[in-house]
């Protein structure tokens, strides 16, 4: 950016840093690239980082960027890992931390008003101080913001009972590319200067459509009741038979489930854990509501138990420590700091096949589930081969990676975490030709100079397109199987 | 690079999730990213493995951002990928120190303690001086052989809000009738502010005076009102001299504890009902395990009402003092320090602590912020409600 429009920018009263030590760490998310990649993805050091602290402010910089045409990267958490929150021709990023008003909350109808930068645990504790807390929240639960949640629509701990974050919005405050003001209702239009708009339109959006800064949000009171579970299976054929019935439980809160591998991991990494084989699989159960509720719930889990004696129940104490520890899965990098997932999902009838099929892949692996609604299923598979360091491991691992999607996607599933940039191969998979067609004339429409996160999956650089990138993978595959050999680990 | 393979090790497990970013005192204060731990750790991990085409160079910019930190410990209980900190935090300052890097603040404060042996910037010999009120029975400093050596460490001895810390606590020795010595003027800094500015060869120097002058006393227990101080004793100098302490190293909350167990105090309940609440400080708590024992004293205290604060134990929030910051960033530190005395005096008049820093700084901060809450240490709360010996008779005038 030139001189005269940094100091333009350093005029408008917002609090901005530009300084290329300041700028580098916005260059990144949760995903680690080797190096040799930079010169793919270049322009991801943002020229300037403003932390905005209400609307006005938001506004202020829309209008800026749009007289100048500079590119805008929101960023909440930073914790997407496709890039979405990453710059991809320099320009700005609007870092939302600062817009962090918690509003009263409405008793009677259980709403509160938030702004976008609030941080899920930062609002559960203050709802926690009176009585309530969150329906549903990002495993990200202490870094991540409402309205990046919102703009990757994901699931998470208490989307089984609750559905997802979409369900649970009243209203969005939006300041749009040109710098209006909207709120956008979770039903029906909302007339704009530049034409209708609904909600949808914002969901999944990846901030290509606006700043989202307030959120109005349907929250709960404190459960009256819980009861937590952690049983143990002789496989994963075991466990995707019951799979959907748990998920049926009344009161079901949450379900997560990691295979021996994982906790074979999790000893290397220092953790006590139950005895294990390889092959068995682990679930901890969550129920939360209403004592009556639970009650049933429980009883529910006893009839289940009953009828499958192969099921093992595991103390109570360890039950409740694992679901303590349901944040912090990535601890097993203890064991292997190259630890990389793979995240998917794949509908919850299908998850016993799926298993089945990548349980034939050449290299052991280890997992973690978590069924995310009554149809589907989150699964990571986490490698260690994909070490960031050497460029031949990284890439190697990639077709892997590529099989456990597409094998996925061939069973109705679909990658998880949303497209971002790094996701854009798998776009087909996330959006349908129309909704991509549709989304891409919306963006043309409300952002007539394409400032809005360009450079995703909306205009990827050229071996990020499909076509091309599978080729490559494909091309890759040997070198895969045999560093994958030498490393003798996936 | 080998020689900072220990850092390597941790850093490496980072996933960037920024899940300790939030609760960190000082990066909230900040606000950027590169204040947080996810930043600086991402830093780090770039200059030792590269991740960028070109090398990264240890930077200022990065040593003051660095130094922008209480090692208050609480981004190890939020980590998800649970890194070591605060103890990567001390290795990365001296790898900084190491790679020539040199903030001025930072040289001036080592320069001192190098200079005097204590933090304060006073003569050493006035070491003593807090024992003239201490109105002691014997002078401790005059022992030559004791079961048990009080380490006073540079707060409690230079600091007059801290002072009263280490009287209460020589009353209480002297009370249990304990056969107890301090170093006096041959005690130097425990070399924490050393190891904290990375200066380990400086922190060496002051252990290898400390660890033989106190030999002479061949003492069987060592105790330290300072918590920082005992983490010095129990933790770090046997780690940097490769030998196991020959004596016990506890906090004196630990020995007040086991003393009052022992029914080696009589104490006598205060005329008014006292509301407090209790201030984990950073390096008695989360970093050194102590959690349990004050809150046992100040149960058994009579007329005490004790009421938990909400962030308390392993998520209690930092006032502000530790990690040097008190002296590289004293305004921020001041932020910090309003923050958690205004939040304390939300639950009760009195917060209770066990750390002269601490003690200090909340005192300051509660002044500046103009809230109402006083400050009181434990030690001294007990030493106030020590039973006092019965001033003698006056002889009855002789008969005519
Ligand atoms: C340890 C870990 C656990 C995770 N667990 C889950 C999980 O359980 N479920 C799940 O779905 N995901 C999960 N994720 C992924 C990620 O945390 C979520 O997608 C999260 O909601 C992103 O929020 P954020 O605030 O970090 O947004 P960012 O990553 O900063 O941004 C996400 C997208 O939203 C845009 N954006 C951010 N704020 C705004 C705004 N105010 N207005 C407009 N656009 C905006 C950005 O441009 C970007 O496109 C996890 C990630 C990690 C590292
Ligand atoms: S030790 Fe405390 S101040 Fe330092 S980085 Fe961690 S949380 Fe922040
Ligand atoms: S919480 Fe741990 S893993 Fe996450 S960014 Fe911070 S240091 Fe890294």
């Amino acid at each position: 950016m030139k001189r005269e429009l940094l100091d333009e920018l350093m005029g408008l009263g917002v609090d901005v840093v530009s300084t290329p030590f300041e700028c580098q760490f916005y260059g990144f998310d949760v995903t680690p690239l080797p190096k040799e990649t930079s010169w793919v993805f270049r322009g991801t050091t943002p020229d300037a980082v403003l932390r905005p602290k209400n609307t006005e402010e938001v506004v202020k910089i829309m209008d800026f960027a749009n007289k100048h045409k500079i590119p805008v990267c929101p960023r909440g958490g930073g914790t997407s890992g496709y890039y979405q929150s990453v710059p991809r021709s320099k320009g700005i990023v609007i870092e939302t931390l600062a817009l962090n008003n918690i509003s009263e909350l409405d008793e009677k109808e259980g709403i509160i008003s938030v702004s976008g930068g609030v941080i899920w645990s930062q609002l559960d504790w203050e709802l926690k101080k009176k009585g309530w807390t969150l329906k549903t929240y990002p495993t990200s639960y202490k870094s991540s913001t409402v309205a990046g949640w919102i703009q990757t629509e994901g699931l998470g701990v208490g989307s089984l009972a609750f559905g997802s974050i979409k369900k649970l919005i009243k209203e969005i405050e939006v300041v749009l590319p040109s710098g209006e003001v909207v709120w956008v209702p979770n039903e029906g239009l909302v007339e704009t200067k530049s034409g209708n708009l609904k909600f949808e339109d914002f969901i999944k959006s990846e901030g290509m459509m606006g700043i989202i800064t307030s959120v109005k949000l349907e929250v709960r009171r404190l459960p009256e009741s819980t009861a937590t579970y952690l049983l143990k299976f002789k496989d994963k054929n075991d466990f995707a038979l019951v799979s959907s019935r748990l998920a049926e439980v009344s009161s079901i809160f949450f379900i997560e489930f990691v295979n021996g591998s994982y906790m074979d991991l999790l000893v290397q990494s220092g953790y006590h854990t139950p005895k294990h084989s390889k092959e068995e699989v682990f679930a901890v159960i969550r129920l939360e509501g209403g004592k009556s509720d639970v009650g049933k719930g429980e009883k529910e889990i006893a009839a289940l138990l009953a009828e499958h004696t192969e099921i093992a129940q595991l103390p109570q104490e360890e039950a409740e420590e694992e679901y303590g520890y349901r944040l912090k899965y990535f601890r097993i990098k203890n064991a292997y700091s190259s630890v990389t997932p793979a995240d998917l999902s794949v509908p919850l009838s299908n998850l016993g096949q799926y298993l089945d099929k990548v349980s034939r892949f050449r290299f052991e692996f280890a997992y973690k589930g978590e069924i995310l609604t009554k149809e589907q299923c989150g699964l990571m598979f986490f490698y260690v081969l994909a070490n960031e360091l050497s460029f031949v491991r990284f890439m190697s691992a990639a077709p892997y990676q590529m099989e456990f999607i597409l094998s996925a996607m061939k069973m109705g599933g679909s990658p998880n975490g949303g497209i971002g940039l790094l996701n854009t191969p798998y776009v087909f998979g996330l959006r349908t030709q129309s909704e991509r067609e549709a989304f891409i004339q919306k963006k043309e429409t409300f952002d007539q100079n394409w400032i809005m996160n360009p450079g995703k999956w909306t205009d990827p650089p050229f071996f990020l397109r499909p076509s091309i990138y599978f080729s490559g993978m494909k091309l890759l595959e040997p070198v895969c199987w045999l560093v994958g050999g030498i490393v003798g680990r996936w | 690079m080998k020689k900072y393979a220990a850092i390597e090790k941790q850093v490496r497990k980072c996933i960037q999730c920024g899940s300790c970013r939030v609760e960190c005192p000082t990066g909230d204060d900040v606000g950027w990213i590169s204040c947080s731990p996810r930043a600086k750790v991402l830093f780090i991990r770039d200059f030792l493995l590269g991740r960028k085409p070109t090398k990264v160079k240890m930077s200022e910019e990065f040593a003051r951002r660095l130094f922008q930190c209480t090692l208050c410990g609480r981004c190890g209980v939020e980590c998800i990928t649970e890194i070591d900190f605060p103890e990567v935090w001390f290795e990365i300052r001296e790898l900084v120190q190491e790679e020539g890097v040199k903030l001025p603040i930072v040289e001036t404060v080592s320069g001192i303690i190098k200079d005097t042996k204590n933090v304060a910037n006073q003569p050493n010999d006035d070491r003593p001086n807090w024992l003239k009120r201490a109105k002691l029975a014997t002078d401790p400093t005059k022992v030559e052989k004791a079961d048990v050596v009080y380490y006073v460490g540079c707060m409690s001895s230079f600091y007059p809000q801290s002072q009263s810390m280490a009287r209460a606590f020589a009353q209480i020795l002297e009370a249990s009738g304990i056969n107890f010595a301090i170093m006096g003027t041959s005690e130097h800094c425990c070399g924490f502010p050393m190891i904290s500015t990375g200066k380990v060869h400086e922190a060496k120097e002051l252990m290898y005076h400390n660890q033989e002058e106190i030999k002479k006393y061949g003492a069987k227990t060592v105790v330290a009102t300072c918590p920082a101080c005992t983490s010095m004793w129990k933790k770090e100098y046997p780690k940097l001299s490769g030998k196991p302490n020959d004596f016990e190293v506890m906090h004196a909350t630990q020995f007040v504890l086991k003393l009052m167990k022992e029914n080696k105090l009589k104490l006598v309940p205060p005329k008014q009902e006292m509301q407090v609440t209790f201030h984990d400080g950073c390096d008695l708590g989360r970093n050194g395990g102590v959690y349990d024992e004050p809150r046992e004293i100040l149960k058994m205290l009579p007329g005490v009402v004790f009421t938990e604060h909400s962030e308390s134990k392993d998520i209690s929030v930092c006032c502000g003092a530790g990690g040097d910051l008190l002296m590289t960033n004293p305004e921020m530190a001041d932020r910090i320090g309003q923050k958690r005395a205004k939040s304390l005096s939300e639950v009760a008049p009195v917060a209770v602590t066990c750390c002269p820093s601490c003690k200090k700084q909340l005192k300051d901060a509660a002044k500046h912020a103009e809230v109402k809450l006083d400050t009181k240490d434990l030690l001294e709360m007990v030493a106030d409600m020590l039973e006092k010996p019965e001033k003698p008779e006056k002889p009855e005038k002789a008969e005519a």
